[in-house]
């Protein structure tokens, strides 16, 4: 024996228990006053049973109406996948909806992938915060403004991908509510799409900008009036700096058993010279982002070039090759024991002492 | 009757049917399964779609100590009506010339 109309309504409540009372509730009275009318003009429980349907049905049916309501009023990734679960499987149990199955699930799949962009843009926004304090402790305090300016371009980048996932979310959210409608107008279900709470949204979305933008441009003027922008500008555009101290030196050959020289992104060069027999000579072009030092000892003759804590993140940049040189004289025909030399980005002309690098 | 057809059919049949007169739930669900055959898993959605769309009003009146909901046609009914009327009057013109079997000849059974 099925269940009674009473046992419909329990199951059917008992199924519909977690969803939105109002919508459940007025669903509900109208399918019990339906039955209650019909017992009373005297048809059987059978046959009312007949006329409300499987009840499976009903409750699929409501839950999925109102998942889609739910997306509709708060849209994102996960109300979502929920109303699309249930809505395009019952577009699909509707013959002759492929047409609308195929429309609705263009605008969801890119919905769904502008979500996850405005996740990974939000990421960046994260990374840009840890790398701003990165940068900001990489940067040397004997420079304050590049400490400011180090703090700029954490700011840049939380505004542009801040901006960005703002933007993709608004879009996604927008085919999102398209998805809903298509929807919607398969399943020939209720009016017209709920209208979003633009006013607020609305109104938090421009402030967002707004927000942004001030903030990417306070970030802009951190980084190039500290001056960082125009030094990494200068490396990455090969522009030779205005600024440039040459430290040069002269050592006897008999203390030089071995050279080592390590650059960031200044050329080496080596050179054979008639002009001083007896002696190596070094010139060497220093721009202000960074500090060459000489050294010799114990037969070792040792170059390096490193950051001077100007720049953050220098050795990412120095990547790119420079436009300063450190120039290495040796008399003609003499060879060190043993000669290293290795550049970050600039390169390496070992000239007489090797074939290069 | 199919499926899709009886959607389709459905709005117009309940727009007419309230036009008639203010009605509830159970006899306009009566009036309508003696026309076409549809559970009422069918009906409720169309009723609530129309009333989201503004095309019907409705008013609950207890009755014998439970409610009931009344339904009545707006004037944006009626003009919604007056379309699917338009529509159908079109049909009527496929229906006759398809139960006349399409032919030249053919002069309805």
């Amino acid at each position: 024996m099925p269940m009674g109309i009473n046992g419909f309504f329990a199951a059917a409540r008992e199924g519909l228990a977690n969803l939105g009372a109002e919508q459940v509730k007025e669903a509900l009275s109208y399918y019990e006053e339906f039955a209650a009318e019909a017992l009373e003009a005297g048809k059987t429980e059978a046959e009312v049973l007949e006329r409300l349907g499987k009840v499976e049905d009903l409750i699929a049916n409501l839950r999925s109406d109102a998942s889609i309501s739910r997306a509709e009023t708060a849209p994102g990734p996960g109300t979502l996948t929920r109303a699309a679960h249930g809505g395009f499987r019952r577009l699909a149990g509707a013959a002759g909806r492929a047409s609308i199955v195929s429309a609705a699930a263009l605008p969801y799949l890119l919905a769904m992938a502008l979500y996850v962009l405005a996740f990974v843009c939000l990421l960046g926004a994260f990374a840009s915060v840890a790398a701003g304090i990165l940068a900001f402790l990489d940067v040397s305090p004997a420079f304050p403004a590049s400490k400011v300016g180090a703090a700029g371009i954490g700011i840049i980048g939380v505004s542009v991908f801040g901006l960005l996932a703002a933007g993709l979310r608004f879009s996604a959210d927008a085919l999102a509510r398209l998805t809903l409608g298509l929807m919607r107008k398969g399943l020939g279900k209720g009016g017209p799409a709920v209208p979003a709470p633009k006013s607020r949204r609305r109104g938090r979305g421009k402030a967002l900008a707004i927000a942004a933008g001030g903030a990417f441009i306070l970030g802009l003027a951190l980084v190039v009036f500290s001056g960082i922008g125009t030094r990494y500008f200068s490396i990455w555009d090969s522009i030779r700096p205005a600024d440039i101290a040459t430290r040069s030196g002269e050592w006897s050959l008999s203390a030089i058993d071995s050279i080592e020289l390590s650059t960031l992104n200044s050329d080496i060069v080596v050179m054979e010279s008639s002009d001083h027999p007896g002696t190596v000579r070094a010139i060497y072009e220093e721009p202000d982002w960074m500090r060459g030092s000489f050294a010799i000892g114990g037969g070792r003759f040792v170059f390096r070039e490193v950051s001077n804590g100007r720049l953050p993140f220098l050795r990412l940049a120095a990547a790119h090759r420079g436009t300063t040189a450190i120039r290495l004289e040796v008399p003609v025909g003499w060879k060190p024991g043993r000669i290293e030399a290795a550049s970050v980005g600039g390169s390496v002309d070992l000239g007489p002492l090797g074939g290069g690098k | 009757m199919d499926a899709q057809l009886k959607k389709g059919i459905l709005e117009p049949l309940v727009l007419a049917l309230i036009g008639g007169g203010e009605t509830y739930g159970y006899e306009l669900s009566e009036r309508i399964s003696a026309i076409i055959g549809i559970s009422e898993t069918a009906l409720y959605p169309v009723l609530k779609r129309l009333e989201a769309q503004a095309c019907l009003e409705t008013r609950t009146v207890e009755y014998r100590g439970r409610l009931r909901k009344y339904y009545a046609l707006t004037e944006q009914g009626r003009e919604s009506l007056a379309n699917h009327v338009r529509e159908l009057v079109e049909l009527e013109k496929v229906i006759a010339v398809v139960t006349r079997g399409g032919g030249k000849n053919a002069d309805g059974n």
